[in-house]
């Protein structure tokens, strides 16, 4: 009997890998059914002879060139999100397909009528990285480590979960993906040391600073800016040119769907071009709003498109200071800097980064990494590598906000995990038996700015005088950096029901059902 | 097609809830009010989910009869036949009732592991609504027999760890005395990461194995960071989230200064020859020939590491405080008041050497060492140090919030867009 075999998931914004670690230690990434090794982390609902069929990956990449509406990209930026919250709204008003309310006010997408839930999203591709690996393997894969953004928050996290037990995969950790990054750069191997990794992706950047000393990986703390990354970059070159052509050509294309379409496509293609070579040529047929279809052509060069977003390269500074001032360090005590993320890949990140930590940073496989970290652990998990332990922290505050008194911290940003903390409220009027308590998570002192995670409120309270009943309130974060709230009445040591409303997310049974429903892709 | 369709989970924690729901709860056989969180329309099919107390869920279909919007508004109030709750389901659940309570009456009292040991008095019936809430339930540590017996050992050797750990002071649990080094307990720490770490027993499988292994390495976390914080209100350490870093002492340089025998004269401007080495960062607008020594923040060999003893402050050091003489007090008087002149000049380098031999003689003079700070503060900014200018500022802030200079300069940095990112923020609660 052979214990379940475990992979490292790198659920990407764009895109997907899975990896895993031979037999002879080395991890490894596992190609997809079509040989690549990365999936592209997109959906796309078509309709066959009046049935509706689910293509994921590449054949759903494909189809958003002919499909957009129908089309599902970039769905883990509104994994456990609220479809009012104003980035969702943001987001959704750039793109293509349709963001739709869930009936408890979570985002959901809909594509050919069906309503979608992100954690259904991930599951389809999380299916088609499993059914990979069984192909790799010749057997079932059942367990699996996910790698996250280490800013994600709890219902990210549980959302992302349940995506995976959707798809059939048992999460045996969540991992932060600078921390992946990390592992899967070999930091173990090395000598002590102590490095930066700079993930910026698709939409976010994350900076943590890592202690390795003899086999033990020490996050020590993390930051980052949520809303910087190379689609910011894609948006602002898109800006500048539209600018352009309004001038040199008297038309504006700001309101035209297709033209928008294909010059965005465009600008990313050059920026993509743009970190090898130093100039490149645009040259596409816009559709133009009205009158005839306009012919543009034009050469950017590397400085240019440099001059143009130095003030987000700019961005980068701040998160990566502060994560070092936090650790009281200063930036060059780093001994190492790593970069990981899609945008990474250009040269002015790259000497932006080099100038705050003043060395030169080591690029990695930016595609790959992640994923062989997320399997590096698989293989710690699975006993196979002795001597590594991996030490992680909470990257958001937790905190509660009970009736009329102040917000007040719990459990600070960059605690180690598992850890819990506690707290004693009592109830303030005779004869209550209920006491609610608000958690947020977040570092403000008002509230406004912090984030409700759930009411949990504690029933079924003896009837006494005020302030009699006392009742500990623990919130424990678990090593997936997800919390758990529990509460016990001081004295009697019972446990009152708890329970937790405005709760987002899927309930346990949406999941269940989900997972026996899940449809097969076409 | 939609894939979710509504569904309510209907929870029972005893099994006193279950025969409540399909006896009480359910009307006429298979009617159900309820209110739920959704607004279904009528001849919705909305599944419902009935969790028994072992865990096990079973879905009942039923068709929504009727609806009618709740007074608060989010709910609504709906009325659902039960087309899933046949006779032959319905006569399982009075089975799996029955079966229940011989058991109960059977084995004695003894409950099942998950459930804490509680009450002889059942908690109440189910209220009006039936809960739709998430009920949130705290995993409880399983009793040693009901692990599996392969993982039995294991189990018992953690549940004796936390069992001593739970009643260990801070430095028990790691093992160290408790006046550690830093060294001695991050080297504890990490021993103890090394062999008790909820990941060093993933390999096991079992969930009781891996909640007992989480609860215990919280207890080490939390020791840890209470060793940690003893170290810092201690002053060997500094707290950067969980590493524990030997502290540098910003102001281990006034000891240095204090360690100087008294009387030395003063001549103003001292040369700080001991840190000529460090590379002076250029003040603004400074004058050609004039050399400011700005102290860099982290001076290496500065106390950094604790096998570096503190120079023991000399016995007259002690009224070091007191100025022993009036015109001596009027003299710093002077120096403080030159060196805000030239503060308010920008020649910072200057007025930071005056304010050197100013405390050089009145070590606790606190405007002196607020604008020591603040001169400091004003070098790494020109030299755009932001970060490390931050820390000189709320140190300056700290020693005298009064100090009209420093405030200037902290609304200045206000004001600068520039500045405002990164740890800046903290300066403007």
């Amino acid at each position: 009997m052979s214990a379940p075999r475990i992979v490292g998931i790198d659920l990407g914004t764009t895109n997907s890998s899975v990896a895993t670690v031979g037999n002879g230690g080395e991890p490894s990434i596992i190609s997809n059914k079509r040989g690549n090794r990365t999936t592209p982390s997109v959906v796309s609902v078509v309709e066959v002879g009046g049935e509706l069929r689910f293509l994921v990956g590449e054949a759903a990449a494909r189809a958003a060139a002919t499909d957009p509406a129908h089309t599902v990209h970039g769905f883990k930026r509104f994994i456990g999100r609220r479809f009012d919250h104003a980035d969702v709204q943001t987001l959704a008003a750039a793109l293509p397909y349709k963001v739709v309310p869930a009936p408890n006010g979570d985002a959901w997408v809909e594509a050919r009528g069906v309503a979608l839930s992100p954690p259904e999203l991930s599951a389809l591709v999380l299916r088609e990285l499993r059914e990979a690996a069984e192909i790799f393997f010749g057997e079932k894969v059942t367990e699996a480590v996910i790698t996250v953004p280490a800013h994600f928050d709890n219902e990210q996290r549980r959302a992302t979960r349940d995506g995976a037990e959707i798809a059939g995969l048992e999460v045996r950790r969540l991992l932060n993906e600078p921390t992946a990054a990390a592992l899967g750069y070999g930091a173990h191997r090395g000598e002590d040391r102590r490095i930066a990794v700079c993930d910026l992706g698709g939409g976010t950047f994350d900076v943590s600073i890592v202690n390795i000393e003899s086999g033990i990986i020490e996050v020590i703390s993390t930051n980052g800016d949520l809303f910087l990354g190379g689609e910011d970059v894609d948006r602002l070159l898109l800006q500048h040119l539209l600018e352009e052509i309004r001038q040199d050509h008297k038309v504006d294309l700001s309101s035209d769907a297709r033209s928008l379409q294909r010059l965005g496509e465009e600008c990313r293609n050059a920026k993509h071009r743009l970190s090898q070579m130093t100039r490149t040529d645009l040259s596409l047929v816009l559709p133009g709003g009205i009158g005839a279809p306009l012919e543009y052509r034009r050469s950017l060069r590397r400085s240019e498109l440099e001059d143009w977003v130095a003030p987000l390269v700019d961005l980068l500074e701040a998160p990566c200071l502060e994560a070092t001032a936090r650790c009281g360090l200063s930036p060059k005590e780093v001994d190492a800097v790593l970069l990981v993320g899609g945008a990474t890949r250009m040269p002015a990140v790259q000497r932006r980064i080099g100038a705050v930590f003043e060395r030169q940073p080591k690029l990695v496989n930016q595609g790959e990494i992640v994923a062989i970290g997320a399997a590096t652990l698989s293989a710690i998990l699975d006993g196979g590598m002795d001597g590594v332990v991996l030490l992680d922290v909470t990257s958001r505050a937790l905190g509660v906000h009970t009736g009329g008194g102040a917000y007040q911290q719990v459990v600070p940003r960059n605690t180690a995990i598992p850890t819990r903390e506690h707290k004693i409220m009592s109830t303030t009027a005779g004869g209550q038996r209920e006491i609610e308590v608000d958690v947020y998570e977040g570092e403000s002192t008002d509230i406004r700015d912090n984030r409700l995670l759930g009411r949990f409120v504690c029933s079924g309270l003896p009837d006494a005088p005020a302030g009699e009943v006392m009742i500990l309130v623990e919130f424990t974060v678990d090593v997936d950096g997800i919390l758990r709230v529990g509460a016990s009445q001081m004295g009697s040591g019972q446990r009152p029901e708890l329970r937790l409303r405005a709760t987002a997310g899927l309930t346990r049974a949406e999941v269940r059902r989900a997972r026996a429903q899940l449809p097969r892709p076409a | 097609m939609p894939l979710v369709t509504h569904s309510l989970k209907v929870k029972c924690p005893t099994w006193d809830h279950v025969e409540s729901f399909y006896a009480r709860k359910v009307k006429d056989g298979n009617s159900l009010s309820a209110r739920v969180p959704f607004h279904p329309h009528v001849g919705e099919i909305v599944t419902i989910a009935l969790e028994l107390p072992d865990e096990l869920v079973i879905a009942i279909e039923s068709e929504v009869l009727e609806t009618a919007p709740a007074p608060d508004g989010k709910k609504a109030a709906v009325r659902m036949r039960l087309t899933g709750l046949t006779p032959s389901v319905k006569s399982r659940l009075e089975s799996l009732v029955a079966e229940a309570r011989h058991q109960k009456s059977a084995s004695g009292p003894r409950p099942r592991p998950e459930t804490p040991p509680m009450p002889q008095v059942l908690p109440p019936p189910e209220p009006v609504d039936a809960p739709v809430d998430e009920v949130v339930e705290a995993p409880v540590i399983a009793a040693a027999d009901a692990v599996a017996p392969r993982h039995r050992p294991v189990f018992l050797e953690l549940e004796g760890e936390l069992k001593r750990m739970r009643e260990a002071a801070a430095n028990e649990v790691l093992g160290v005395k408790w006046d550690a080094s830093v060294e001695e307990i991050r080297n504890a720490y990490f021993t103890l990461t090394r062999r008790l770490h909820p990941d060093v027993f993933a390999r096991h499988r079992s969930a009781d194995i891996s909640l007992i292994a989480s609860e215990l390495f919280i207890h080490i976390n939390r020791a840890y960071d209470r060793m940690r914080d003893a170290a810092v209100a201690s002053g060997s350490a500094i707290a950067p989230g969980p590493a524990l870093l030997p502290h540098r002492g910003w102001l281990a340089e006034f000891d240095d200064i204090g360690a100087q025998a008294r009387p030395s004269p003063p001549p103003p401007p001292p040369p700080l020859a001991r840190r000529a080495a460090a590379p002076p960062p250029v003040p603004p607008g400074g004058k050609a020939g004039h050399t400011p020594t700005p102290v860099p923040l982290t001076p290496e060999g500065l106390f950094g590491d604790e096998a570096t003893p503190r120079p023991a402050p000399p016995v007259s050091m002690a009224k070091a405080g007191d100025p022993t003489g009036e015109d001596e007090k009027i003299e710093a008087e002077a120096l403080v008041a030159e060196a805000r002149r030239l503060i308010g000049a920008s020649e910072h380098g200057q007025a930071r050497d005056i304010l050197v031999s100013v405390l050089r003689r009145e070590p606790r003079n606190r405007t002196a060492r607020s604008l020591y700070h603040l001169c400091s503060a004003e070098i790494l900014l020109a030299a755009g140090k932001n970060v490390e200018a931050t820390t000189q500022l709320e140190v300056a802030a700290a020693h005298d919030s009064t100090c009209e200079e420093v405030r200037a300069a902290l609304a200045r940095v206000r004001q600068d867009p520039a500045k405002k990112g990164g740890l800046f923020r903290r300066l403007f609660k």
